[in-house]
């Protein structure tokens, strides 16, 4: 029996078709390829995880989880994340290893969506991590590799804004905030709103330097010349050895020639939860949202029982491939295979057509059988059809030798196979 | 595209006609966009600014999807969307609050009334309003409009709506029980935008908010 959602797929989730499935793989592939030669090593979480692995340390927000129960009942999630998954293994199944371990994954992501729709809750992320220690160096290491990896994919105009947690956390430490004002204040500097900046530390009795500090987070404008400025404006010792971190990125990323893609953003405060140093995010043209996140995340193996400082980022395919379809960027092309139109008669020369594709020497050629029914004439009328039925691809017929023969398609071919010949390029030059 | 042409969704209506003459005021030539047509886009001779008028509440979509570089619109949609922008300029037009209301009786004894009925075309705000700030379970009732009838005929207990004047509420024999919000209309910026077009968004910015302190300083002077 028919059921009512047969024939359509969840919401946010999209089949992938060939073209775009093909293209997908063949990105994917070279990032895989890039973050190889950086001696990272790919791995793959089971798609499906014990909820716990998620709630034990607030990582998701439980209304965002897809969620099922195994036979026992016990609540399971799919793969909403590739971190945390890495971060269970770090602690459990790889904690033998030597330090810093160096894995990535690609993989598919599924998220509850807030609202709105239009947005995938199904989509595919590649991420890096660095487990085991906390250094600036490996955070640099990350933030050149995730520019590397745009670039692989051909984006070139790419702006990473960096932060540091720390630095606020620094500065308020000693703030008298109560746990309402703690919660909002990150948020309303994280979504630039200096009203309500304002307002909430109206009453405070702040010194005119903290004051120009918290202006400088809401309005700063990437220059990294900023962190010297702030360096005179306070003497937190949190909040200072931030900047010193800040400092070590800049002199990397000047070193590699990287700091024209990147600017300074203090007011990154949006997962203050999670994050607990360095913070990122990558913006390129064409997207209305960040193509890649990353950060320092020190605090969330110690959730699974093991303490690993670590590092990392993870890039949003289809928004890249987003990014580079709506900046007209090289995309790849789904190779399209000839067609070989089998005759009813010829039928059973198909197995030895393919036999001796295989046996001979050099790339064969990739064929996709077209089969006539009996009584169809490969005449003329009938290969045009076939022509504006595939269309772009190269048409060949199979003769009762067994060879295939290119016809060219458009052209008024008289009945039989007279206007084919042996080899595309025989036919050309004729 | 590569460029820093900027895209503007203004919402339709009085407060698009008074963002526009604001940002006229920041040295923003945009009389083109002022003609009455019916046009959905329209764009400056130069190609380098676009408006676009949209229904109030879709402003933040349009916004938050980079189909916009920038909007302006009421903190109430803002609210009522909670979506992932920044909200860089409060323009001070606009001005109303987002109110609990209901019968007179309730004035002083709204947290005794138990398991309340909320009316509302903001059930986010409300919801939010009523479980967070004061912690208790509520049941929301979505309406399009006319929102103060809902406690006249027995729909809801309360409504949660914006108050401007006044007027309706006390036409109807309602008041104010708590404020939730003050509301304003207020320009948010793409996140992306606000990087990849920063030459031409932060002075603009900057100019708008030059402008509204202006303003404020003649209405106190």
């Amino acid at each position: 029996m028919k059921t009512p959602w047969s024939i359509y797929t969840p919401d946010g989730m999209t089949d992938d078709l060939p073209g775009s499935c093909y293209a997908a793989r063949v990105l994917e592939d070279k990032l895989r390829q890039l973050f190889q030669t950086h001696a990272f090593r790919e791995i793959a979480s089971p798609g499906l995880e014990f909820a716990d692995v998620y709630s034990c340390g607030d990582f998701a927000r439980p209304e965002s989880l897809f969620k099922l129960t195994d036979a026992q009942g016990r609540l399971l999630a799919l793969r909403y994340d590739g971190t945390i998954p890495a971060a269970r293994m770090a602690a459990t199944v790889l904690r033998d290893q030597p330090l810093p371990l160096r894995l990535f994954y690609i993989e598919p992501m599924y998220r509850f969506g807030d609202q709105g729709g239009g947005r995938p809750q199904a989509f595919t992320q590649a991420g890096v991590e660095l487990l085991g220690l906390r250094s600036p160096w490996l955070d640099a290491e990350a933030i050149m590799l995730a520019l590397e990896a745009c670039q692989t994919l051909g984006l070139s105009q790419l702006q990473i804004s960096i932060g540091q947690v720390d630095f606020f956390r620094g500065l308020t430490a000693d703030w008298p905030l109560d746990q309402e004002m703690r919660r909002k204040l990150p948020q309303y500097i994280d979504q630039k709103n200096d009203m309500a900046v304002a307002a909430l530390l109206k009453d405070l009795q702040l010194k005119p330097d903290e004051r120009r500090i918290i202006d400088h987070l809401l309005n700063g404008s990437g220059e990294w010349s900023l962190l010297e400025e702030l360096a005179d404006l306070t003497s937190q010792p949190i909040a200072l050895a931030a900047i010193e971190d800040l400092k070590k990125i800049r002199s990397c990323l000047a070193k590699w020639q990287l700091l024209d893609f990147c600017s300074l953003d203090l007011s990154l405060l949006q997962d203050l939860d999670y994050y607990t140093g360095i913070v990122y995010k990558g913006f390129t043209y064409g997207v209305g949202t960040p193509v890649l996140s990353g950060g320092r995340y020190d605090q969330v193996v110690s959730a699974f029982g093991v303490d690993r400082p670590a590092t990392g980022f993870s890039l949003g395919m289809e928004m890249l491939m987003q990014a580079l379809q709506r900046q007209s960027l090289p995309w790849p092309q789904l190779p399209v295979p000839a067609v070989l139109v089998v005759p009813y008669e010829q039928l059973a020369l198909v197995p030895d057509f393919y036999q001796a594709q295989r046996s001979d020497a050099g790339e064969p050629l990739s064929f996709a059988c077209c089969f006539l029914s009996e009584g169809e004439q490969p005449d003329a009328g009938r290969l045009e059809q076939l022509a504006q039925s595939y269309p772009g691809q190269d048409l060949y017929l199979l003769t009762s030798e067994g060879q295939a023969r290119f016809c060219r398609p458009g052209q008024q071919l008289p009945a039989g196979l007279t206007r084919v010949s042996t080899s595309k390029e025989a036919d050309t030059h004729a | 595209m590569h460029d820093q042409a900027l895209t503007v969704a203004l919402p339709k209506g009085r407060l698009g006609d008074q963002v526009l003459q604001l940002l006229n005021a920041a040295g923003m030539d945009c009389d083109f966009a002022a003609e009455k047509s019916r046009k959905l886009i329209l764009a400056n001779e130069e190609n380098s600014l676009r408006f676009f008028l949209a229904k109030p509440s879709d402003v933040p979509t349009y916004v938050e999807y980079g189909a916009a570089d920038l909007g302006f619109v009421g903190k109430d949609t803002l609210l009522e969307d909670n979506r992932s922008l920044y909200e860089v300029a409060d323009l001070g037009i606009g001005r109303c609050r987002m109110c609990v209301c209901g019968p007179g009786s309730l004035q002083g004894h709204l947290d005794e009334l138990r398991n309340k009925r909320v009316a509302t075309k903001y059930p986010h705000i409300a919801r939010q309003y009523f479980e967070t700030v004061k912690r208790e379970s509520v049941e929301i009732i979505k309406l399009n409009g006319s929102v103060e009838l809902a406690p006249l005929v027995g729909l809801a207990d309360v409504i949660v709506d914006i108050v401007e004047s006044g007027r309706t509420l006390r036409e109807n024999n309602l008041e104010v029980l708590e404020t939730v919000a003050d509301i304003s209309a207020r320009m948010v910026v793409n996140r992306v935008s606000m990087r990849m077009k920063a030459a031409a968004i932060r002075p603009l910015i900057d100019q708008v908010r030059q402008v509204i302190n202006q303003r404020e300083t003649e209405t106190k002077a």
